[in-house]
């Protein structure tokens, strides 16, 4: 575009003109300019469309644009008036086989438009997986379905599965939306210019470009709606609760079926419970602990994956392990024991150089136990997986109880994230996992900083 | 009909441009495509069809401006003379071409720019809004989007030539 070199003044008139800010004067110095200066047409067209070209990618096309106007050609075609206004026209113009098989093809044309639209979304969906570890998979309604997805497949929208605790993926946005899939997490995806995301199960975290203002992102849980225009943060979308954390920015947070909504700021959490209907009481990010133990006394809640066992004999309070959904390069069953820290209870644990794990396990022979967890940041953000394998060595007590102990400092990063997340060290620990090949028992668990 | 597919985007756009508010830009061009069925049998095979269905959403939108006694951002008839006579040809297919280009020439932009971009597009602000933000006065910001258009416009008129196919 040939760039006008007006006056001043013309030049601040042109830019509020394109800016929608113009004042009668602005308009009449500009179409006097317009006359005498043919070149400005150009330059002031060419700002007008990109202006318009700029606002429409920011608020996208609507995917029932199509649909609504179909709709509509189908409402006008079926009154009365018109029908009468065709018959008269065509008596007098056209044969009415001909015209009848014009209308017949519009019609056929406007809905075939409308599937054509709904079936290739041409502008719409289309994510990039990054950062897949496990095995991970995509279907879509229309029956499609794909396995084993790697790195930079291109996904329209449909549902996409994390399947077992220790996988994940990213799917990257065409306007940069980073949502991060962790924890056996299943979620369902569209974008049609505003983007929606139900997820199932698992946790969700999510980095959001700036969103349209009128087309915000919608995360959707069982039992909670997450409105976002642009921010950081985390949904744990599990059991009966869903959990939001913001690390930057806000989101607007409501219950299913309840229009009040609150505020869910920086550094806050809320928990929608859905089995209450208390209002949403955002609050401050609890810090993380540095110390957290379980001795098994009583019964585990929802956020355990294990057996409770009550003390038996010389058998203290334990947990055994149940079967837990893994993946690797396939997804598989294993004994395993999870915990889910209560995100308005603290964080997590967090984790120094000095930080442990110590529990003590009992199982039929020695084996090796394979540590996992989960960590963020300091306000929710993911922060990487890490894990290793320890072998359970230590001589067994006389009732078979085995104590293990490990640096979580030392973890390895899941190759996957090892450049964006190299250590454990500074993350807090969201949730635990410990797996072996055979069943076992846990009798007390630790993290702590000696 | 096919034609409603093909030509929606770049009428959404070419409303937009003329002005008209944000949330009456979809209603205006689903109206002038279906009165461009209603007016079918006087449309003349052959010549452009995008071209006509702007005819007639600019129509609509003169309407519009006319209904609306407050002021909204609708560009003025002696303007609208000097820039849309004759109607703009549709741009058809390169809808998705010129969206992009874009795309890749807002990848470019430096930081300050790219933020400029995402205040007022994405955000929706208004100049004097990002200026007292921005510490400048709402002149400056107006003056910056200028450019920063026409830096734009340029990138994406590159790009597009660059393209396979392209004379």
């Amino acid at each position: 575009m040939k760039r006008p070199q007006p006056d001043p003044e013309l030049r601040e008139s042109l830019a509020r003109l394109v800016e929608g800010e113009s004042e009668p004067a602005d308009e009449q110095r500009v179409a006097a300019a317009l006359r005498a200066e043919p070149e400005l047409t150009q330059a002031l067209r060419a700002q007008l469309e990109l202006d318009a070209l700029l606002r429409q990618e920011a608020t996208g096309l609507p995917g029932e644009f199509v649909e609504s106007v179909a709709q509509r050609i189908e409402a006008v075609r079926s009154a009365p008036e018109f029908s009468a206004r065709v018959a008269a026209k065509v008596s007098g113009r056209r044969s009415r086989w001909r015209y009848g098989l014009a209308l017949a093809a519009m019609v056929a044309l406007v809905a075939g438009a409308a599937v054509w639209w709904r079936a290739r979304d041409p502008r719409g969906t289309r994510v990039e997986l990054a950062q897949v570890a496990g095995v991970v998979s995509w279907s879509n309604d229309r029956g499609a379905w794909e396995s084993g997805l790697t790195d930079g497949a291109l996904l329209g929208g449909g549902t996409l599965s994390v399947e077992g605790e220790t996988s994940s993926a990213v799917l990257v946005f065409r306007d940069g939306t980073r949502v991060t899939l962790t924890g056996n997490a299943e979620v369902t995806f569209s974008d049609d210019g505003q983007k929606r995301l139900r997820c199932t199960r698992g946790t969700l975290t999510a980095n959001v470009t700036p969103q349209p203002r009128d087309r915000p992102m919608l995360v959707r849980t069982a039992n909670a709606e997450i409105e976002v225009v642009g921010t950081v943060f985390s949904v744990e979308a599990e059991l009966a609760l869903t959990s939001v954390s913001v690390e930057r920015g806000a989101v607007r947070v409501r219950r299913i079926d309840d229009p009040r909504s609150a505020l869910v700021a920086a550094e806050q959490v809320a928990v929608v419970d859905a089995e209450s209907d208390r209002p949403i009481t955002p609050r401050q990010t609890p810090a993380a602990r540095t110390r957290w133990q379980a001795a098994f006394e009583t019964p585990v809640d929802d956020r355990w994956s294990a057996l409770w066992r009550p003390a038996e004999g010389v058998d203290p309070h334990r947990v055994a392990a149940v079967p837990v959904l893994v993946g690797g390069k396939q997804k598989f069953l294993r004994p395993g024991v999870k915990v889910y820290f209560d995100p308005v209870a603290s964080s997590g644990v967090a984790v120094s150089s000095r930080t442990v794990l110590r529990g003590r396990v009992r199982s039929a022979e020695a084996q090796q136990l394979s540590v996992f967890v989960c960590t963020n940041g300091a306000n929710g953000g993911f922060a990487g997986n890490f894990g290793r394998v320890i072998a359970l060595s230590a001589p067994p007590d006389a009732a078979g109880w085995r104590e293990f102990e490990l640096g979580l400092a030392d973890l390895e990063p899941v190759p996957v994230w090892r450049d964006s997340f190299p250590r454990a060290e500074g993350t807090i620990v969201r949730f635990l996992l410990l797996t072996a090949l055979e069943g076992f028992e846990i009798a007390a668990l630790e993290i702590a900083a000696p | 009909m096919e034609q409603v597919r093909r030509e929606q985007a770049g009428l959404r756009a070419f409303v937009r441009m003329l002005g008209l508010r944000a949330e009456a830009v979809d209603d205006v061009a689903q109206e002038a495509f279906v009165i461009a069925y209603e007016k079918l049998q006087t449309f003349e095979r052959g010549t452009n069809f995008g071209a006509w269905v702007r005819t007639i959403a600019r129509f609509l939108v003169a309407r519009e401006r006319r209904r609306e006694e407050r002021r909204q951002r609708v560009l003025s008839e002696p303007i609208l003379e000097f820039l849309f006579d004759p109607p703009l040809a549709s741009a058809g297919g390169e809808d998705e071409a010129r969206a992009g280009a874009l795309r890749a020439c807002l990848a470019e932009l430096p930081e300050r720019s790219r933020r400029l971009v995402q205040q007022r597009y994405y955000e929706n602000l208004p100049p004097a809004v990002i200026a007292s933000q921005e510490g400048r006065t709402a002149n400056d910001v107006r003056q910056a989007l200028f450019r920063l258009r026409a830096a734009l416009h340029s990138c994406i008129l590159r790009r597009l030539d660059a393209l396979p196919g392209s004379p």
